[in-house]
């Protein structure tokens, strides 16, 4: 009895999974390729340039490839190389600034620039065999993610309307990214009343996330990030956003004076709103203030979201060197 | 009498077994006995098949009679058995966690394999007995209070007193070591001895000794343990932290480092048992040294001490002065010519007085104060964000002698204040004598400091320094004074194992841009190079006696066999019988040579395994002459001991007046 009771449930789940219940596939984000993936710039050390082990007083090579492998044009960047002084120097420029063409439909792999420089090994201290020394990379660098969905908008708020409507208005879960370190990974919907009696407001609130390794911050902190001067905690882990309905453009919240206390800082478009992440997530609330007249009833349009920021990311190599 | 039921329990067995497990066990994991050479332990012969064997054996009444039942009988304990072998896997990790608390909380290193042995192995391995279905009905009300959780908690005592009573020992560094010089010293115990040899100690008698010395170091142990464990506590997080606490810095040799670089004297034996004063004494050791850049000068000297006063070797073999480039591995020989030394007791040092310098550094993290600011109120950790994963970087130094710990008292990474006109830091080097159980560090001579550049020492400083330039450090150093201030600390006098110096340093405002670098997260180097003479010192007792004086003294192994009486009887001009009593059965070998002619030395042996002995000597005996004579008796576990050497004079021909020599 037992037996066939299992194999019922198999059945059962057999059936509900090839009949994709489970699949949602008609409310995610229609993305183009170009605009999938979680990687904006990515920052290699090419194979053994520099080397996991070197002797004392040579030069060895040290080779990097940055690749913009994200959906957005790179127009201000920096790196900086940081050895550890005492047992290495870099023959070259350690700070230098980048540009790189993003993704496009016609070029799948984003633009890519090899940095050539020099490394010398130091002389050992005194009967010191051998030494590990640590090699970073940071970027800092102006992104933005563009996102965009078919969103179902129904006006009827309270389900009187007897006709047939050519949607039903969901949530939308959205993963993987959208060609970008930073995405949103989930928009809820919801419509309130306007203040006019034949008007209704949509609401959005839309769900961001770093998805990258890196962090967040102001775009105009890029140069700071990338270099030791000082910086501050406000500027971290933040971003603007700009969102809109066809092409109706959405108030978002909180503005920038609600989470950043800088004077030098604008708020620009008025209607943009500014998050600070909290665990590299976070979320704003963007609305239609102007409202929609009730009359439209149920249909799809498209929403999208543009998010700005700068971005800090840093890859790290150990580097054995040994005695002569 | 009624005999068990089947399915009834003899009461208290499992309590007598457990008793035989915990005596078994700790045998065998005190000692190297079981080892065999195919890797089968000990250990393994109980886990797999004393236990289940005894247990079926004692616990068990067969339902059904027959091989078959016993066999299923056998096998369930089996499994238990079998089941425990698993246990040394997960004993891997705990020794590791246990080694890594050991070398921090302890200062013990290698503590890990005992003691998680003892937590771990031991306990687990009980757990059937304990909580296995015949641990339920006692009779025997005896040992009712000492089943289950009792039990347990009886265990872990017994961990606890294993653990601090090794805990205890200053000569921890090998974990065996405690085990080895106990049963060297009560049964003379040889490490190096083959397993065969070893399978022949008296088991019994080290079971008994081993509890009563336990018992008494553990006694003392504990007492010891629980008046330094403040002490131990706070060295313990020191060292476990890498962080400066009170006075003293530390650090660690390069793990990874393969030439073991440094002087290494063995330890020293001698070319016979017994010296007699008309001969040369010799003593042996073996010299090993190694550096990488420093040349080496080492003197070895040889020296007899007696009570009253103190003889050098009349020889060093090959020479007493070594300079080494890099490598040297040399045999010395310590010769006292014949007259240079009376007969007596003599404690023998030989020791390696060298030059050597450690190096040691410390890597340190800075970082602009407004940013890090930012990093902790982002909860972003500092360093993942700038791709550090050595978080709190501890001191390494060269190998040798000396610890040079060092350390900045400021938690990593150290935030330096664009704002502030100055920042001052503190910088400690502690310097320990790492081997003080085989030499002393003589004097330090010079202690170089090298801060990165920016970095530079404070007018007020509670020990003398001064700023140097590079030719103060040895040219192999690599010296950029462009990029480096050097200073050199006058050591204080009459170092005593551990010092602990601070001195203290500042960043002025012009060059914070120096220290910060370009990068978010800076690394900087803070060395400190110590030159120093170290004397290593291994010692030996040897005893010498005068050729023509009887000895009574008999050279004995411990365990071995000991004589109650030998003597010269029925001498004859060319015979003579010799009679000797031993504790126990041995075999013994007679060796017996003229005064005159200590090398020709005639044996006889008497191979018959008894404690009373008479052998008729007759070989080499001329008449009226003075013999030496000893016994070497070798008992059944080819254990021996000497006796002391005593004389005898044959008796002149009929009529012949005695000699001179015969008259003494």
């Amino acid at each position: 009895m037992k037996k066939k009771n299992i194999f019922s449930l198999c059945i059962f789940l057999l059936f509900l999974t090839g009949c994709g219940a489970f699949s949602g596939s008609s409310n995610t984000i229609q993305a183009p390729e170009v605009h999938k993936g979680s990687e904006g710039l990515s920052i290699q050390f090419m194979q053994n340039a520099p080397p996991q082990s070197v002797y004392e007083e040579t030069n060895f090579p040290l080779l990097l490839t940055l690749q913009n492998k994200g959906a957005t044009d790179i127009t201000e960047g920096w790196f900086t190389i940081g050895v550890e002084q005492s047992n290495m120097e870099l023959r070259g420029e350690a700070v230098q600034s980048f540009s790189l063409l993003g993704r496009t439909a016609s070029d799948n792999y984003g633009e890519q620039k090899i940095v050539e420089l020099r490394g010398h090994t130091k002389k050992l201290p005194i009967n010191t065999q051998r030494l590990e020394s640590v090699l970073s990379v940071t970027a800092c660098y102006a992104y933005s993610t563009d996102a965009s969905a078919d969103v179902c908008i129904d006006t009827d708020l309270y389900g009187l309307a007897k006709y047939e409507k050519a949607c039903q208005m969901r949530n939308i879960a959205m993963s993987g990214g959208q060609g970008a370190p930073v995405g949103v990974s989930k928009v809820d919907i919801e419509i309130v009343p306007g203040e006019e009696q034949n008007t209704v407001i949509p609401q959005f609130t839309i769900y961001l996330e770093n998805m990258g390794t890196g962090q967040t911050l102001v775009p105009e902190a890029v140069a700071t990030a990338c270099s030791s001067r000082s910086i501050k905690s406000e500027q971290y882990n933040i971003m603007k956003v700009e969102a809109s309905l066809f092409e109706y453009e959405l108030d978002c919240n909180p503005k920038l004076k609600e989470v950043l206390n800088d004077p030098t800082l604008q708020q620009g478009n008025e209607k943009a709103g500014y998050k600070k992440l909290m665990q590299k997530k976070g979320s704003v609330t963007c609305t239609l203030q102007e409202g929609i007249s009730k009359a439209r009833g149920t249909y799809t349009s498209p929403l999208m979201v543009h998010l700005e920021y700068g971005y800090a990311d840093t890859i790290s190599k150990r580097i054995e060197i040994k005695k002569k | 009498m009624q005999g068990r039921q089947p399915g009834e329990t003899r009461p208290g067995l499992n309590f007598i077994l457990f008793l035989a497990f915990l005596f078994l066990h700790l045998l065998d994991m005190t000692t190297f006995v079981r080892q065999g050479g195919s890797g089968f332990t000990y250990g393994t012969a109980i886990w797999v098949v004393l236990m289940p064997l005894l247990a079926n054996m004692l616990l068990e009444s067969h339902k059904e009679p027959g091989m078959v039942a016993w066999w299923k009988d056998y096998w369930k304990y089996a499994k238990w058995g079998l089941g425990s072998l698993l246990i040394p896997v997960l004993e891997a990790p705990v020794s590791f966690l246990l080694e890594t608390l050991g070398v921090g909380f302890f200062s013990l290193e290698g503590i890990g394999a005992v003691t998680a042995t003892i937590a771990v192995y031991f306990p687990l391995g009980l757990v059937p007995f304990v909580f296995g279905e015949h641990a339920q009905p006692f009779g025997w009300v005896l040992f009712r209070p000492f089943t289950n959780i009792r039990l347990l908690v009886g265990l872990y005592m017994i961990i606890m007193f294993f653990s601090l009573l090794f805990y205890t020992s200053d000569k921890i560094d090998n974990t065996m070591l405690i085990v080895n010089d106990f049963m060297r010293d009560k049964f003379g115990y040889d490490v190096s001895e083959t397993t065969a040899e070893r399978s022949q100690l008296p088991l019994f008698d080290f079971a008994w000794e081993t509890a009563k010395a336990t018992y008494e170091k553990g006694k003392t142990g504990v007492l010891s343990w629980v008046s330094r464990a403040p002490s131990a506590v706070s060295t313990g997080v020191q060292k476990l932290t890498g962080k400066a606490l009170g006075d003293a810095y530390t650090g660690k040799v390069d793990e990874k480092a393969k030439k073991k670089i440094g002087v290494y004297l063995d330890d020293v034996k001698t070319t016979e048992k017994n010296f007699f004063t008309d001969k040369q004494t010799i003593l042996y050791t073996h010299l090993r040294a190694e550096t990488l850049d420093d040349p080496l000068n080492i003197r070895i000297a040889c020296i007899a001490h007696a009570k009253a006063a103190s003889y050098p070797a009349s020889t060093i073999y090959p020479k007493s002065d070594f300079d080494v480039a890099q490598f040297e591995d040399e045999s010395l020989d310590c010769i006292f010519n014949p007259g240079t030394l009376a007969a007596g007791a003599y404690q023998v040092n030989v020791s390696a007085e060298f030059n050597f310098t450690t190096l040691a550094y410390v890597k340190s993290y800075f970082i602009e104060k407004e940013r890090l600011r930012a990093y902790r109120q982002e909860q972003m950790d500092p360093f993942a964000e700038n791709g550090i994963t050595e978080k709190k970087p501890m001191a390494i130094y060269s190998n040798g002698p000396l610890l040079v710990g060092l350390g900045l008292n400021r938690e990593q990474p150290i935030s330096l204040d664009r704002s502030l006109p100055e920042q001052r830091y503190t910088f400690g080097i502690t310097l320990q004598n790492k081997w003080k159980d085989s030499g002393r560090v003589k004097e330090v001579q010079k202690i170089i400091i090298i801060l990165p550049e920016g970095f530079t020492l404070d007018d007020s400083q509670p020990f003398n320094t001064q700023e140097v330039q590079c030719d103060a450090i040895p040219e192999e150093e690599g010296c950029e004074e462009s990029n480096m201030n050097i200073y050199e600390i006058t050591p204080e006098e009459g170092f005593d194992n551990e010092y602990t110096y601070r001195v203290y340093m500042k960043v002025n405002q012009q060059a914070y841009d120096q220290v910060l670098g370009t990068t978010p997260l800076v690394t900087h180097y803070f060395k400190a190079m110590v030159s120093y003479t170290f004397q290593l010192l291994e010692g030996k007792r040897i005893e010498l006696f005068d050729p023509a004086q009887e000895t009574t003294t008999a050279t004995q192994e411990r365990g071995s066999p000991v004589f109650t009486r030998y003597d010269a009887n029925e001498i004859t001009s060319t015979s003579v019988s010799i009679v000797w009593t031993t504790n126990m059965n041995t075999t013994g070998t007679v060796e017996y040579w003229n005064s005159r002619n200590p090398a020709l030395v005639y044996q006889k042996e008497d191979t018959m395994l008894a404690m009373n002995h008479t052998t008729q000597i007759t070989e080499g005996l001329s008449p009226d002459r003075i013999y030496l004579w000893r016994i070497i008796a070798k008992n059944e576990y080819e254990r021996t001991t000497e006796s002391g050497t005593k004389t005898f004079t044959t008796l002149p021909l009929p009529g012949q007046a005695p000699s001179t020599e015969g008259l003494g």
